[in-house]
This record gives C-alpha cells, structure tokens and sequence, in this order.
C-alpha cells in the first residue's frame, strides 16, 4: 500500500513495555538511594539476602501471574502456602516421610486447593477475589488447627537444609529454582496454545469463547498453576527458615498481587508479562531491604506498599486497564 | 451560498500510516454526498476530524462560517455535527429510551420523569423502524441490525445541521434500509447536510448527490452520482477493473454433510435444515426471525432448548463452541468488535488464535511460522496493516473484518457458517471472499450464510431457506432464488 510507511521498531517497542520500562528506571533510581543511605547495600552479602527473600515473592508471582491473566486478584497464595508449609513439616517430622515425597504430597495439596478456586469460579461463577478469599480463610484457619496454632522446626533434614543455605556458583539455591519456573512460565506464556489462550480469555472472554477456546479449561489449569506454585514456594520458605510458621505470610495476602500489578499486567485481565512480574517483585524486595537496611519499621514497610500499590493500580487504570470494555 | 461545510487540506498521521493525505471536503445544505473507497482508504479518519476524534495534522475545518479550532467530540457536537460510527456504540446496559436521550433526560421534580421518556423515545423509534420494542429494553439484549438503528435514532433525535453516517446499512436488509434512506430524504428536505460512507455501491445512486472517492488516504475525484457509473467509481476505487462482482458458478452438489433437525430455543420452533457437500446455503429473514440464532445455535454461541445435529448421517453433540469446532464447524460472528477480535492484540495473535495447532510441534508454537502463515493471509486479502503485530485496534473497520475471516479461514473447519461475512468489505476485498468461498466449496466443503446483502444472497447461494417468526417459511434453487419470493416469505408467505 503506498501510504504505509516503516514504523519505528523501538518506538513501538517502548510503547508495549512501558510499564516494565518505567519499572526499570524507578528501580535504578532505588538502588542509587540504597547505596547513597547505606554503605552495606552494594555489598554481595547484602544481595544475597535480596536474592533470597525475592525468591519466595518472585515464585508465587510467576504462577500468579498466570491466574491474573485471567482477569481478578488470587489472594489465597499466602494462605496456601501457610498451611501447605504446615502439611509439609508434619509429614517430615511427625510422619518421617520421605523428603521427596513429602515434596509430591505438597503439590497435590496445592492442586486441590487450586481445584477448589477452579470449583469456585467456574462452576459457581463467583467472583475470583471472592472465590480465592474462601479458600484464603480455609487455608488459613486449617493451618492453625493442624498443629493447634504450634510452629513446626523441620530441624536437620538435609534436604531442607540445603533448600534453604545452598549456594550453586555463589548464588542462592532458592534464586536458580526461582530463576527456573520464570524460564518456564515465560516459555508457557509466549510459546504454547495454553498461554495464549490465557491472554484471550483475559482480554476479551466472550471472543474467546467464540474463537472455540474452552474456558473453564484454561481457568482451571490457571488457578492450579498458582497454588501449585504457592504450595511449592512453601518448600523454600521452610528451607529458608527452618520451620514453618502457622502465620506465615499473614499479612502479606497481596504483596505478590502487589507485585504482579507493579509489573504491568492489567488487573482486568489480558495483558502484562511474567517479566514485569519479576521486575515487581525485586523493585519491592529492594524497596524493603533498603528501609531495613535504615531501620525503618516494619509498619511504615507496610504503609510504602500501599502507596506503591495505589499508584501502580492508579496508572494502570488510567491507561485503560488490558481489558476491552463495552 | 456558501457551503455548510468546508474542510481543506487536511493531514493526518497514525504510526506508520499516512491515513489522510491533503484532503478536501465541502458539503451544501440539503445535500448527500458518498464517500467512498477500499478498506483504508481514509474515510473513517476523515469523518473523525470532523466529529472531533481525530486531531489532524494541519488543514481547516469550517462549519456554517464558524472555523473549528479545536477538535474534540464536544465542540464538533457544539457545531452541529452528529455521526453514526462505523462500530456500534451504544451503551449496553442502558435501555433504548436511555440511549436515545443520554445526557438529555427530562426531569420532572429532579427525577427522570419516565412517561415522558418513553413517551419521547417511541416517537423516535417509530421514525427509525424500532417501534416494535418497547423503550425500557436494554441495548444489550438487542440484535445487531437493531442496535445500528438505534444509533440512527439518537441521531435523528439531535438536532444536527450535519449528519455522517459511516456504514449505516452494514447490518441491515433490503427493507430497513428503504426505512433507512426514507430518513435520509425527510433529513434532506430539512435541509441537513449528509455524509454517507458505504461499500454497497447500489446505494450511492439511490440516495447521494454526490460521490467523493478516496484512494490510499488521498481524494482522487469527486462527482455528480448522475454523472458516473458504477464501474467507473470501482475501478478508481480500486485503481483497477473488476470484471465479475460474484464469481460463484454451478458446481457438483454432494450429500448431506450436516443437518440440524428440530431446533428449538425461545424463538426458533423446531426448525430443520440441512447442508450439502459442496452447497451454499443461506438462511434469509428479517430482524428477529431467527435466522441468525439457527446459525450461531450450530457453533454452540448461545443456548439452546434442544436440537439434533448430524455429520455425515452420525448423529453428533453440540453444546459447546469447541464441541462444534472439534466437528469441523467454524462461525464467524457479525459482531467483530466484541465477539470476533482481540483489539488490544496483534493481527497476527488474531489470525491464529483458533489454528494454533497448524504450527505447533509437541505442544510447541512456531513463532517463525506463525509470521510466516500470517503474512500469507495478510497478502492474499491485502489487509492494510504496518506491521503483522498492529493492535487490532487500529486497523480501519473493514481490515478488522479480514483479520476475522482469515482467522477461521486457517482452521481446517469443513463447515463454514459465515454471519455477515462481507460487512464493511470493499468491493475488491469482496470478490477475494467470494472467490474463497467458491474454492471452499469445490473442495467439497459446506458453508451457511446469513447476510443482509440481498444482491450477495441472490448471486452466490444454491440454496436459501427463508425464515420468519421462529420458522422456515419457504425453500428456493436455481431460479426461484430471486428478489421477490425471498421477500414474500421473509414476512411469512402466503401475501
Ligand atoms: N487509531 C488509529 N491508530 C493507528 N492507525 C489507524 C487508526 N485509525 C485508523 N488507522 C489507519 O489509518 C488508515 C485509514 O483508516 P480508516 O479507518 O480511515 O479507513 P476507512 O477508509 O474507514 O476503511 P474501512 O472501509 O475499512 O472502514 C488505515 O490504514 C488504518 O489502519
Ligand atoms: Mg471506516
């Protein structure tokens, strides 16, 4: 057509990743204020503990991602992985199980659970804050009940040890598993039928109905994928502390939400990236650490989420959110 | 006299398109001026400058002697203009009466004063041909030809000195459109001015003065519509001639390839059909006959009561979109904005998203063939895209229509039920379709259409049902296939 000229690539480039790219800069600008208000911030030692303490936000946001795709907050993950940490230690050291197959066992917990949220959502057609906010209660509440509200020590099982101290080339063990399921679920996302169904039915549920896509199918694999990945995070979070704790994660029940949405993906649904998702959950661990570093309280961390939360939910909805709206 | 409407000059730009390239427009009071060209050209932009969405680059626009010197939709309505868009937007939730008079509801004591509304409201829906539905019904449990006269009723209800109207009969039959340029003479003797945008051509020497052909963002020539031809406006539409509009021709009919047989839902009372191998079927009927719930019944688009469904003789279950496209059955919607595309997506993810499996390996999509596919159905109907990832979006209406066609024209479907495939097509891009459709069938495929393109309907089906009310009144081949019987029994028969 001759009225069609060449567009410019990096233009449309900085336009489809815009979040991600402010995410970017808002983060270099971070790091500048951690080093300038803390000697210790630069050093390995320091980043290491981030390496850490993003791994566990960082693999529930990979699998959250997937399920907010879909358009709706998940906000059992915390939930699950409390009470599957629970589950997991009791078997290890009330059962004496096998440590691998107590890891199995973990997973079909957070199927069932993720087929509960499924359950919810499809067949009863609730609302999916309000369908993973149930399973939120239950989880949690079973967590307390299971061990009558005690903490559980995992104590000297090797495995667990490891999970929790190793290094592999001096980097975290929990980082490389973290590192992983993002190869994955990036490759899921951009080369496979599922992930692109997961886009359509975010985007636009009714055309994807229409294009022959079954979506109580893809809803369903979405909600497993998060409380798979949430009760697998529990691995690490007991790996790294040494027990698991009945409250864990309370508190927290929208830090990986917070992130996700930080990252660029629409909370109607249909658009954003495991990448930005990564980006959201290292740009709040070093948010964190840095106001740990100054000796901020944990209260005025928690005041700092909320604001970036409503900024970040603020921009997105002044874009226009992914979804398309009629 | 001077004109009511002057626009000189004008440029505008989107990324990677020249969409309006220094162009003119003047429009005289009492006149209906066509516009026309292929998908791209520029119209929609064009008219959007005028309207106030579109912001161009330089030019002037002066309405009545009055210089427009800012472009929003607010001054442009300030100024008198009123459109009907190309897409449908009509707020879904809302009812009729509320659409009609958003933002303009009388009050009585400070509360809408409902009587009154309704009142209002049916007098316009008379006008337009709406009267059958009552005001309170939401835009939403609307058909798509309805909701395209219900933009033309809150247009008739402003009182605009300018009127542009963008593909107003895309969705509509033979009768609703003789309603339809009935009002365009009643606004003409008012002494309004029209703009029309259409890809029916027939229509421009019925109702327009004159015609204003645009080719690749730029004006090519502009005419008394008594002046030209038919042909002539095609070939400087398209830069080219078109030698046969439809170019659909006898071809061996086989067996059954799919029946439907008691088909009931709330409208439809036991209605059966069948297609066979190699066979045009189409099934023609006013708004609310139930000629297009009978199509989207066999992909599974909406519910039904209860229906029987046979291949090939086998009896088979449909209840579910991918139930239908597991048998080879594929649907494309009318509605392509909320039922037919992803607009914040590529035309390349809307291409494949139904045919991922033509370019996957083990689960794994091949992104290099995906490319490659896309470019393919890209040239072959010449869809005007800069790139083959441009959101949907941003594509000119007919485009969009491409995108949909190409998607489900790359899945491997046997059965194709097309519902108002060729709306907003240029008529170059049409004879593309056609000549696919041809090809479909002489592969031994099936296809089902509902079109309110009753030229179309008449040139290219081997067969048409005819229904009215819930049922099929009547059958026609070969001959019979004309004008006159199929209107007779699209309002029941036996007059
Ligand atoms: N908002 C937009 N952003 C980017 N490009 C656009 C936008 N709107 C239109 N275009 C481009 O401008 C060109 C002209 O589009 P326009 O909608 O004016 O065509 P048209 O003549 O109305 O075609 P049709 O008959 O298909 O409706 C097209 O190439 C289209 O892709
Ligand atoms: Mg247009």
């Amino acid at each position: 057509m001759e009225n069609m000229q060449q567009p410019n690539k990096w233009k449309a480039f900085l336009q489809n990743n815009s979040s991600q790219i402010s995410l970017i800069f808002a983060m270099l600008l971070l790091i500048a204020v951690g080093g300038v208000t803390s000697e210790f911030f630069f050093q390995w030692k320091n980043w290491k503990s981030i390496m850490t303490g993003v791994s566990i936000v960082g693999t529930m946001s990979a699998g959250l991602t997937v399920s907010m795709l879909l358009g709706g907050l998940d906000v059992s993950q915390y939930a699950i992985l409390a009470f599957s940490g629970m589950m997991f230690a009791i078997m290890l050291v009330w059962w004496k199980f096998n440590f691998w197959l107590a890891v199995l066992l973990v997973a079909v917990l957070g199927v069932i659970l993720g087929l509960i949220n499924a359950f919810t959502v499809c067949v009863m057609h609730v609302e999916p804050m309000v369908a993973t906010m149930g399973t939120q209660f239950i989880a949690r509440g079973l967590a307390f009940i299971v061990t009558d509200a005690a903490n559980q020590r995992v104590g000297e099982i090797p495995e667990v040890l490891f999970i929790g101290t190793g290094n592999i080339l001096g980097i975290p063990f929990c980082f490389w598993v973290m590192a992983i399921v993002y190869v994955l679920i990036y490759f899921m996302l951009k080369y496979t039928k599922f992930g692109r169904d997961c886009y359509a039915v975010g985007a636009n549920s009714r055309a994807a109905y229409l294009s022959g896509i079954n979506l109580t199918s893809v809803r369903t694999r979405a909600y497993i994928f998060s409380a798979l990945l949430a009760s697998m995070t529990t691995i690490l979070y007991v790996g790294q502390i040494g027990s698991a704790l009945v409250a864990a994660g309370n508190g927290l029940d929208l830090d990986a939400s917070t992130a996700v949405i930080l990252g660029g993906l629409s909370v109607a649904g249909g658009k954003g990236n495991v990448v930005g998702s990564f980006l959201g959950c290292l740009f709040l661990t070093i948010l964190n650490n840095i106001f740990s570093l100054n000796g901020v309280t944990q209260y005025w961390q928690t005041v700092s989420k909320g604001i970036v939360l409503i900024i970040a939910v603020g921009i997105d909805s002044i874009r226009g959110g992914g979804g398309e709206q009629y | 006299m001077s004109a009511l409407l002057e626009m000189k000059q004008i440029t505008v730009r989107f990324p990677g398109v020249l969409a309006n390239d220094n162009v003119d427009l003047d429009l005289e009071a009492g006149e209906v001026l066509a516009l026309v060209g292929e998908n791209g050209a520029g119209k929609s932009t064009l008219i959007k400058v005028l309207a106030g969405e579109n912001v161009p680059e330089t030019g002037t626009v002066t309405v009545d002697g009055t210089v427009m010197d800012t472009f929003t939709p607010s001054v442009s309505e300030s100024l008198g203009v009123a459109v009907i868009h190309q897409e449908l937007n009509s707020i879904l939730q809302l009812s009729i009466a509320e659409n009609i008079f958003v933002g303009n509801l009388p009050l009585k004591h400070g509360f809408v004063d409902y009587k009154k509304l309704y009142a209002d409201s049916l007098a316009i829906q008379r006008r337009v041909g709406l009267g059958h539905l009552h005001p309170s019904l939401k835009a939403l449990n609307m058909t798509v030809a309805e909701r395209q006269l219900l933009e033309l009723a809150k247009v008739v209800s402003k009182e605009a000195k300018i009127i542009i109207m963008d593909e107003p009969t895309a969705t509509l039959n033979t009768s609703e459109t003789e309603a339809l340029f009935k009002i365009i003479k009643d606004l003409k003797a008012e002494g309004k001015g029209i703009i029309y945008i259409s890809h029916k051509l027939d229509e421009i020497f019925a109702v327009c003065d004159k015609v204003m052909i645009m080719r690749d963002g730029k004006k090519i020539s502009q005419e008394e519509v008594k002046s030209i031809t038919r042909d002539e406006i095609v070939t400087q539409m398209v830069g080219r001639h078109i030698e046969d509009m439809y170019p659909v021709h006898e071809r061996p009919i086989g067996d059954v390839v799919l029946e439907v047989k008691n088909l009931r839902t709330k409208l439809l009372k036991d209605v059966s059909f069948k297609v066979r191998k190699g066979e045009i079927l189409a099934l023609y009927g006013l708004i609310g006959s139930g000629s297009d719930e009978a199509l989207r019944a066999i992909f599974g688009a909406d519910k039904f009561e209860s229906a029987e469904f046979y291949m090939d003789g086998e009896p088979i279950k449909i209840n579910k979109t991918y139930d239908a496209m597991a048998h080879g059955i594929a649907y494309i919607p009318s509605e392509r904005k909320s039922e037919g595309l992803f607009l914040q997506k590529g035309v390349d993810y809307n291409v494949t998203i139904s045919s991922l499996g033509a370019f996957s390996k083990h689960g794994v999509l091949d992104l290099k063939k995906e490319t490659s596919l896309v470019t393919e159905w890209i040239d072959r109907f010449r869809i005007m895209t800069p790139e083959t990832d441009t959101k949907a979006d941003s594509l000119s209406g007919g485009n969009q229509q491409k995108v949909v066609l190409a998607k489900w024209l790359s899945t491997d479907a046997r059965v194709l039920l097309l519902h108002e495939p060729t709306r907003g097509i240029d008529v170059g891009a049409k004879v593309e379709i056609y000549n696919l459709m041809e090809k479909f069938c002489e592969d031994g495929y099936a296809v089902i259409m509902v079109s309110s393109d009753m030229p179309e309907v008449l040139a290219i089906a081997d067969r048409v049902n005819t229904f009215y009310e819930g049922r099929i009144t009547g059958e026609f081949t070969g001959s019979e296939i004309n004008m006159d019987n199929l209107l007779r029994y699209a309002i029941g028969g036996e007059v």
